[in-house]
């Protein structure tokens, strides 16, 4: 556990010192903030826009903050030999892993959670300048926000997984390529669905079906839409997803494990 | 040698629970798809080939597509392309069906603007039939907020003087959290339609709603009045009975 701890914290330091992930955030952080001045419009459209706008930066900055960080974690102590030197201490590969990919949750969340602050903040105080009295509107919107914000988060730890156990036979652009394309048909999962329940070949189907289940679906972690037009999500949802999520990543990390034990560094 | 051994077990087993733990993510799919059906988060299929919005769509960006399709739609309606922002606000209310403001302004479009646009009484008609088919397609997604129960009974109301229907929409827009003037409106709705005593026991049971509220309040007493004054002229206050709860 201490050897766990002791690689998450150095991931999370090497990460800090990229400037490109500060960029990211500092990107986000100004477009989030940005939203503020969406004023041409009806009151419940700015605020509708805004939500949209703020939950669609923080996915999307926090989707390539995630395939940067870790797409580029393994190739590159493989790459500097960096890698070599820990595993000749008493460090197996499997804490090592295990520890590349907390390091790199800890600056992914870290990185949500900036987002998440600056997020609530402009929407609070768009919240009093359209009325005092939308506070309750506000706090009823909150909680709801704050679940799809965690979904968020699951969603991205999953990725994480995936491009970690790619980047333990891949190369970095690979990697983050990979990361991305996965994101994305991760996304049109439900549409594999829709395609099987067209096609009358069975093989097809069954490929499509298969196909459907491999893949991540990442449209489970995805309530943006109905949190934004007041719609609710129950725990018990949350909780699903939120296993759904734990078991993609236990196989990804799981699958990276046996890929990197048997891979000559 | 032993370590050797162990490792390996330790792979197969590993390679058994990644079999297994896929196979029971299967179940728990599915399971996840019944909780989207019965929480209503689940979105229309969106293949829009060629469309910018698709790019987003596919990235989970389905909100900011709508938003972007939206602002679309609002720059047809300052440049008066009426007829163009039709399509736009379709494609908005098949992304987000809960996003109540398209429905009603589409709705509200039809039955108004090009109500008041159309050549001929027949297309006039038409405009009207559009609009109110145009709701209760949203209606039917959204029927626990009472903005378009209240929207199909004003264009009943309002634009065929069907008071019965308004009624009924009026009513059913009053079992959600709704703003006063939907109460009143049902009251105005019996007096149209020329029902007296029903529009009494209406005023008699807005009468007991908002009792805070002094602009209601004062309304309300200034009608039920009016309606007694009818009443009594008739000669049936007498028969009117105050309304039963509902």
């Amino acid at each position: 556990m201490k050897n766990i701890l002791l690689i998450a914290n150095m991931t999370f330091k090497e990460v800090l010192r990229n400037k490109l992930l500060n960029v990211l955030l500092l990107f986000a952080i100004v477009a989030i903030a940005s939203t503020r001045f969406f004023t041409i419009f009806a009151p419940s459209e700015e605020l509708k826009i805004m939500q949209d706008t703020a939950l669609g930066i923080i996915r999307f900055i926090g989707m390539l903050i995630t395939v940067f960080v870790t797409g580029g974690l393994l190739p590159k102590e493989i790459y500097r030999r960096t890698v070599t030197v820990i595993l000749s201490k008493p460090v197996s590969r499997a804490q090592f892993l295990f520890g590349k990919f907390c390091g790199a949750l800890y600056s992914i969340f870290t990185n949500i959670i900036i987002m998440s602050v600056i997020f609530f903040m402009i929407l609070f105080i768009k919240f009093q300048a359209l009325s005092p009295e939308l506070n309750v509107k506000f706090q009823a919107l909150a909680p709801e926000l704050i679940k799809a914000l965690l979904l968020t988060q699951a969603e991205l730890i999953v990725l994480a997984s995936i491009t970690l156990c790619v980047s333990t036979i891949a190369s970095e652009i690979f990697n983050i390529t990979f990361g991305i394309l996965i994101f994305l048909i991760g996304h049109l999962s439900n549409y594999i669905a829709y395609l099987a329940d067209r096609f009358d070949s069975l093989l097809m189907k069954s490929l499509l079906l298969s196909l459907y289940t491999i893949l991540p679906n990442f449209e489970n972690f995805n309530v943006q839409n109905s949190v934004v037009l007041g719609g609710k999500v129950s725990w018990l949802y949350m909780a699903k997803v939120m296993a759904y999520g734990g078991f993609y990543t236990f196989v990804m990390l799981a699958i990276g494990y046996l890929f990197f034990a048997e891979r000559e560094v | 040698m032993e370590n050797s051994v162990a490792l390996r077990i330790r792979k197969y087993f590993l390679v058994g629970a990644v079999i297994f733990v896929f196979i029971a993510m299967a179940p728990l799919q599915q399971s996840i798809n019944y909780s989207r059906v019965t929480e209503d988060l689940v979105e229309n299929i969106v293949i829009m080939p060629g469309e910018f919005v698709t790019n987003f769509v596919i990235g989970g960006f389905r909100g900011l597509a709508a938003d972007i399709l939206w602002l679309k739609m609002d720059e047809c309606w300052h440049n008066g392309k009426w007829f163009e922002l039709l399509p736009i606000l379709r494609a908005v209310t098949w992304m987000q069906p809960h996003f109540i403001e398209a429905w009603e302004i589409g709705g509200w479009h039809l039955a108004y603007n090009l109500y008041a646009y159309a050549a001929n009484s027949p297309d006039r008609e038409r405009y009207i039939e559009d609009g109110i088919r145009f709701l209760k397609e949203g209606l039917a997604r959204n029927r626990n907020v009472y903005n378009l129960w209240f929207n199909l009974g004003w264009i009943y109301y309002h634009k065929l003087a069907d008071y019965d229907e308004a009624i009924r929409y009026f009513r059913s827009a009053t079992r959600y959290e709704h703003p006063d003037y939907i109460d009143r409106l049902i009251a105005h709705a019996y007096r149209k339609k020329g029902d007296i005593a029903s529009e009494y026991k209406e005023w008699l049971r807005c009468e007991t709603l908002y009792k805070d509220n002094r602009h209601h309040v004062g309304i309300v007493e200034k009608h039920l009045q009016k309606a007694r004054d009818k009443l009594i002229q008739n000669g049936t206050l007498e028969g009117v009975e105050a309304p039963s709860d509902r």
